[in-house]
């Protein structure tokens, strides 16, 4: 036929009705399905559309993101989202639609808006929060209490990882016991979902012997952390009967591991800051009830001295007291004493004085007062008439004088 | 007899606190809980830094 083209002819035509119908760029949505550099440093990618709610494929096309464009779009990309462009992320991508005679059809890809894919992330974060949440799981480990003494560690981490290195260096830089047990990851990239729930299989066949679970990745340049964001993983770590404490070490926002998770820091490092923090309190709190405790003590010893004080001195109040009482009695005694003797005396005096009148009232004078005599004879008292005889001198006292007679 | 965990030492150690806070003193039943915090305070330190045997052999024994 005459009218025959050739391929390179119809391949023209083709390059030419696409530069026809796209003299523009456009923006196009898709996902990442391959995504290769190679030793120049250009990017060839693979971006695929899958039917809604299943993994087949609607949409497949080559793409390329050149050398010179690849570094300010790359490094904007991962300022912004926290991970390097990569396999499984939506991009929302402004692409010149190109035709090659001899290598067929390719985006040419001169701008990527990294919001999209942070908003595609949230999105399938907040469906896999929500989902926790409808299975009443989401705060579980949350809820469980932090250990005051954090020492007996599993770690699930990658062995070479320098995360890994950076925790152990800081946990036993502080002075503080721990003990550490790796159970050994791949924490990111393929496979790391299968890995790190086999890993906590191991942990949680032996949890009698841990007090917490860590979980720590790498560090060093941002990776793919889709994992973290799984829904098996984070409702298996949300179930975890021992508190989890998460140091992912990715700078942006937080996974749903980090969610879910009883305490989550950023870093490996700050995993174990944050442990040797829990063991820093408790040392502190020691401390301070030793002091409580001297206070105590002093203030009660201080307390009873006081007291004994106080007692000595009742003691000696009441004491003096007593002997001044004692001393008034003597006083008083002694004054009765005294009145009681002029009394006496005074008693006695008058009893003597009746006495004395009494006696005197028998005196021979009394008796010559009232009238009577009294008549000797010879010196002797005469009481009755046989005592005489005629011719015997009598002497008769009277009261004023003494009569001489002779018995005729 | 089963060694004092560390919770348990702390809360023997506030109630003696509390108890010190609270009562008339008793010296001679002071001593003896001083006695007492004073070793809690001590079993609480060392479980802080200092290893513990036992508790290592277990973890070095695993797989």
């Amino acid at each position: 036929m005459e009218n025959a083209l050739s391929l390179y002819e119809l391949n023209r035509l083709i390059k030419a009705g696409l530069q026809d119908a796209f003299p523009e760029t456009c923006w196009v949505s898709a996902e990442i399905a391959e995504c290769k550099r190679n030793y120049s440093g250009h990017c060839y990618l693979d971006l695929i559309e899958k039917k809604e709610n299943s993994d087949q494929l609607k949409a497949k096309t080559r793409a390329v993101i050149w050398a010179d464009a690849y570094f300010p779009l790359s490094l904007r990309f991962e300022e912004m989202t926290g991970t390097p462009l990569g396999v499984g992320q939506k991009i929302l991508a402004q692409v010149e639609v190109n035709y090659h005679e001899l290598f067929g059809l390719s985006l040419n890809i001169v701008d990527i808006d990294p919001s999209y894919t942070l908003g595609d992330w949230m999105l399938r974060r907040q469906e896999i929060v929500r989902h926790l949440e409808a299975d009443g799981v989401i705060d579980m480990n949350r809820e469980l209490e932090w250990p005051a003494l954090p020492q007996r560690i599993a770690v699930i981490s990658s062995e070479q990882a320098a995360g890994y290195g950076d925790f152990m260096n800081q946990l036993e830089s502080n002075g503080f016991a721990f003990y550490v047990k790796l159970f050994p990851a791949v924490v990111q990239g393929n496979g790391a979902e299968e890995s790190i729930l086999s890993a906590l299989d191991r942990v949680a066949a032996r949890l009698d012997d841990f007090d917490v679970l860590v979980l720590i990745r790498g560090g060093g340049a941002a990776t793919d952390l889709s994992c973290f964001d799984s829904y098996a993983l984070c409702s298996a770590l949300a179930q975890f009967p021992i508190p989890v404490l998460t140091g992912l070490g990715h700078q942006r926002d937080q996974s749903v591991a980090d969610r879910v998770a009883c305490v989550s820091v950023k870093t490996p490092t700050a995993a174990a800051e944050f442990l040797s923090d829990s063991m820093s309190r408790q040392s502190e709190l020691l401390g301070s009830q030793a002091v409580r405790l001297k206070e105590s003590v002093s203030r009660l010893l201080m307390a009873g001295a006081a007291n004994l004080e106080q007692s000595a001195r009742r003691l000696d109040i009441s004491s003096r007291s007593i002997l001044q009482r004692a001393e008034m009695q003597l006083e008083s005694l002694h004054i009765r004493l005294k009145s009681q003797t002029k009394q006496s005396l005074a008693a006695a005096c008058h009893r003597l004085e009746l006495t004395a009148k009494e006696i005197d009232s028998y005196s021979p004078r009394k008796q010559l007062e009232r009238g009577f005599s009294i008549t000797t004879s010879a010196g002797r008292l005469v009481k009755s008439v046989s005592d005489l005889k005629a011719g015997d001198e009598l002497e008769t006292r009277l009261k004023d004088g003494t009569v001489k007679s002779t018995i005729i | 007899m089963k060694e004092i965990t560390y919770k348990e030492a702390m809360d023997e150690l506030q109630s003696i606190l509390s108890w010190l806070d609270s009562t008339q003193p008793d010296v001679d039943e002071m001593e003896k809980k001083v006695k007492r915090a004073v070793e809690l305070i001590d079993v609480c330190r060392k479980k802080l830094s200092r290893t513990d045997e036992a508790v290592r052999k277990i973890f070095e024994e695993m797989d």
